[in-house]
């Protein structure tokens, strides 16, 4: 079931990106081949950290030649520097219908979607506007293709209007989402999952797939408040709101702690794939502001990818 | 239908705690509330060993099962076949008790079924079933034996005509191999067996489908005919009159099973009392006896007019149920020599008149004519009635012309008939006429209710005396205990 997609001034608002502009993604080291930036690289180019010396040769410019090597050896150096370049933010972003559901047993009206898309923009806008390169990829059962990298405050604002347009909609299929996402040749960067993560195939395969993905990992989980210790009691018919499926089920005290417990292992799978792969499990709770949340992980504003 | 053997009140009761348990269940019943969630991932889990309480769930308690198991046990005890209660060889007596209202035929079927259940046993399934209006089950041998007679004596009569052999059918239905069927009386010609269950007929002989049906009276002469419809039931019969120990009159009947024939017994005096009684011819068994008392006629005032004195007077004085009167108004019959005009008031009248034509006539009884007379002084000079309207009872063979006439206003005969005083008709035809014209009822005529043997005996066979009443309640009871401890208990069961 569709739902309205947001405007923008809903998700965000000047004060808003005020508050993302201290925060910086970075990375230990981006491979070769992208573009000038912020990033430190492994290439050897045009930058401010110098690393070493070589002769010189036919071509080189003359503005890197060290004068000072020259007068000592008298023979001719050229000076070489790490260069600064982009890092890929791979932005998965789940708008399957569970990211519609309200709470369970609570009246909120909020959705998960909208603090997802909050999420998104705002990991996205803390990339961009370093001038990485940052890629949005929406899935759902029969999602939309990527949006195409952007970089820059101007790009952000091309993303964030495109953001705005989705809308929750068809069943989720983490899984295959993300090994297709594995499969792509990508340059190495950030791959940051923004999702509920209920895929109906259980944690095991959420796991086992994560595990293909070929960049860092910042797991970004939108909850509901009480998600995990739902208030209800009582004879009910749980209905899932993708598939239709319904079971019966008598919840008490004893259902309610073996749910608890399914949760907190749930959770700590996902916690425990992202720490192998030196990433990051965020949990980002629909009923409190979003920047607060993400910066607790940008520790002095920086967040080491 | 015989509402599982309960009165219809206690029946109604039943069924009313069984809707009320019903009802009260539904009201209670577990009512699922409806949740949309984001996932089933979780509750899979958890649902995996806690299921919700169901309305027909599994008892979760082990007195629940034994109380519910125990009570269910007692009820299908109650409700199933009551024959199948235990092993060994049963017999089923069928009685055709439809034949007449006499007692004494019913102590007769009694007696026998008493009989066969000492001499051969009933077995633990063995009852005895009639069939009357409505088959039933009126013995079973726990009950005291006198209860039989006073069952068939009050069992009323009445059914299909074909209720025998559809019953019948139903009773080896209900019995199992090494039972019997026996049967007293019912049709003459019985199949050897009915669904491999034997069938014999035994003790009683009072055969097939033989009954009296119908009865009425009419004069003859100076006594009554009785005129008997009857049936022998595909055997030869005898219908008599008999008063006490002495025969009055008798006549043999043969029809086949289900058909009837009419006969005529008599000239019977006026001041019998006789019993009809129909008696197989086989081994003189009694099928019917009815008492058929025949009403003394009362004396029938007669006034003779002058001129026809001579001719008339001593016949009728000598008639024992004939009185002279001093005036037409004091009689009920008037005997004239002249018609009496149209339109004149006037009593039924005797008329000898002189008639028309006078040629040789040879005088001849027609089939209306009810008068015994026999008119064996033939061709004779004589005159012939005029042409008018009424039912010739006397006629000239040779012409056809009235002799004898009834009309509306009375009887009129031609005059030369009573010039011979040998004539051996003339009493008759006078003291016949008038009685015929007397203004009174020639004697009882009954009906008898004889219709053949009952209906279907399928819900006879259930209709076992002294059913266990409570067995509704006990049915209810479970079934309530059940759901209940179902409704209230079942939490699951861990896995």
């Amino acid at each position: 079931m569709a739902t309205k997609a947001s405007s923008a001034p809903e998700l965000f608002d000047p004060a808003f990106l005020r508050s993302l502009e201290g925060l910086r993604m970075l990375a230990r080291r981006v491979p070769s081949g992208g573009r000038l930036a912020e990033q430190r690289s492994r290439a050897r180019g045009a930058g401010v950290e110098f690393t070493d010396v070589r002769p010189y040769v036919a071509g080189d410019d003359f503005r890197a030649v060290d004068w000072h090597l020259y007068q000592r050896l008298d023979k001719v150096f050229v000076r070489l520097f790490l260069e600064d370049q982009d890092l890929p933010v791979h932005v998965l972003l789940d708008h399957s219908e569970s990211m519609a559901q309200p709470p369970l047993g609570r009246p909120e009206p909020a959705t998960k979607f909208r603090a997802a898309q909050q999420a998104a923009a705002a990991l996205s806008y803390v990339g961009a506007h370093h001038l990485d390169r940052v890629t949005v990829h929406p899935f759902a059962d029969g999602g939309r293709a990527p949006f195409r990298p952007v970089s820059g405050t101007d790009g952000f604002h091309r993303l964030l209007a495109w953001v705005r347009t989705l809308a929750p909609d068809g069943r989720t299929d983490l899984v295959r989402a993300i090994r297709d996402f594995s499969h792509r040749r990508l340059r190495r960067g950030i791959a940051v999952i923004v999702s509920d993560f209920l895929d109906p195939r259980g944690a095991d395969a959420i796991v086992d797939a994560l595990k293909l993905v070929p960049h860092t990992l910042f797991l970004c989980r939108i909850v509901h408040p009480g998600e995990d210790d739902p208030d209800v009691r009582g004879e009910l018919e749980v209905v899932d709101c993708e598939t239709g499926e319904s079971m019966p089920l008598f919840v008490d005290d004893a259902v309610r702690a073996r749910y608890r417990d399914a949760y907190a292992a749930f959770r700590e799978s996902l916690q425990r794939v992202a720490g192998s792969r030196r990433g990051t499990y965020l949990e980002v709770r629909t009923d409190e502001p979003i920047v607060p949340q993400i910066a607790r992980v940008f520790r002095g504003g920086v967040l080491e990818a | 239908m015989n509402l599982l053997g309960l009165p219809p009140w206690m029946f109604a009761t039943g069924l009313a705690g069984l809707a009320g348990t019903l009802l009260v269940l539904h009201m209670l019943r577990v009512r699922l509330r409806r949740q949309r969630v984001d996932s089933l991932l979780f509750f899979r889990q958890v649902g995996a060993v806690h299921r919700p309480r169901v309305l027909l769930g599994l008892p979760a308690r082990l007195w629940s099962y034994l109380l519910g198991l125990a009570l269910l046990a007692a009820a299908f005890t109650t409700f199933a076949d009551p024959v199948d209660a235990s092993d060994g060889p049963s017999r089923v007596v069928l009685v055709d008790a439809s034949r007449g209202v006499d007692p004494t035929l019913r102590d007769q079927l009694s007696d026998a079924a008493l009989a066969v259940a000492e001499l051969d046993g009933l077995g633990p399934r063995g009852r005895v079933v009639a069939f009357g209006a409505a088959p039933r089950t009126v013995w079973n041998p726990t009950e005291p034996e006198e209860r039989l007679g006073e069952r068939l004596r009050e069992l009323e009569t009445g059914g299909a005509p074909d209720a025998f052999w559809s019953g019948l059918r139903a009773a080896a239905s209900g019995l199992r191999d090494g039972d019997e069927i026996v049967v007293l009386g019912g049709p003459s010609a019985l199949p050897t067996s009915i669904d491999d269950i034997p069938v014999r007929r035994a003790g009683f002989d009072g055969a097939a489908t033989a009954s009296l049906v119908h009865a009425d009276v009419r004069h003859a002469g100076e006594g009554r005919m009785i005129l008997v419809e009857a049936s022998s039931g595909g055997v030869e019969a005898e219908v008599l009159a008999r008063e006490g120990t002495e025969i009055l009159a008798r006549t043999t009947i043969r029809t086949d099973p289900g058909a009837t024939t009419r006969t005529a017994l008599g000239p019977i005096d006026d001041d019998a009392h006789p019993d009809l009684v129909l008696q197989l011819a086989t081994n003189g068994s009694v099928a019917a006896s009815v008492p058929f008392p025949l009403a003394r006629s009362p004396i029938v005032r007669v006034h003779v007019s002058a001129e026809i004195d001579a001719c008339v007077g001593a016949a009728i004085d000598a008639a024992p149920r004939l009185e002279r009167a001093a005036s037409p108004e004091d009689a009920d019959v008037v005997v004239t020599a002249s018609t009496p005009a149209a339109g004149q008031p006037t009593k039924p009248t005797l008329a000898f008149v002189e008639g028309l034509a006078e040629v040789e006539r040879s005088p001849r009884s027609t089939t209306s004519n009810p008068l015994p007379m026999s008119l064996r002084d033939r061709k004779r000079a004589g005159t012939a009635l005029p042409a008018g309207d009424g039912e010739v009872w006397v006629e000239d063979s040779t012409t056809g012309e009235a002799l004898v006439r009834r009309g509306a206003r009375g009887i009129e005969a031609v005059h030369w008939l009573l010039d011979d005083p040998s004539h051996r008709d003339v009493p008759t035809l006078i003291c016949g006429s008038l009685l015929a014209l007397a203004p009174h009822d020639a004697g009882p005529s009954w009906r008898f209710a004889l219709p053949p043997a009952g209906n279907d005996v399928e819900l006879a066979l259930v209709t076992v005396p002294d059913p266990f009443p409570w067995a509704l309640a006990l049915l209810a009871l479970a079934l309530a205990a059940l759901l209940v401890d179902s409704w209230l208990h079942h939490r699951g069961r861990v896995a």
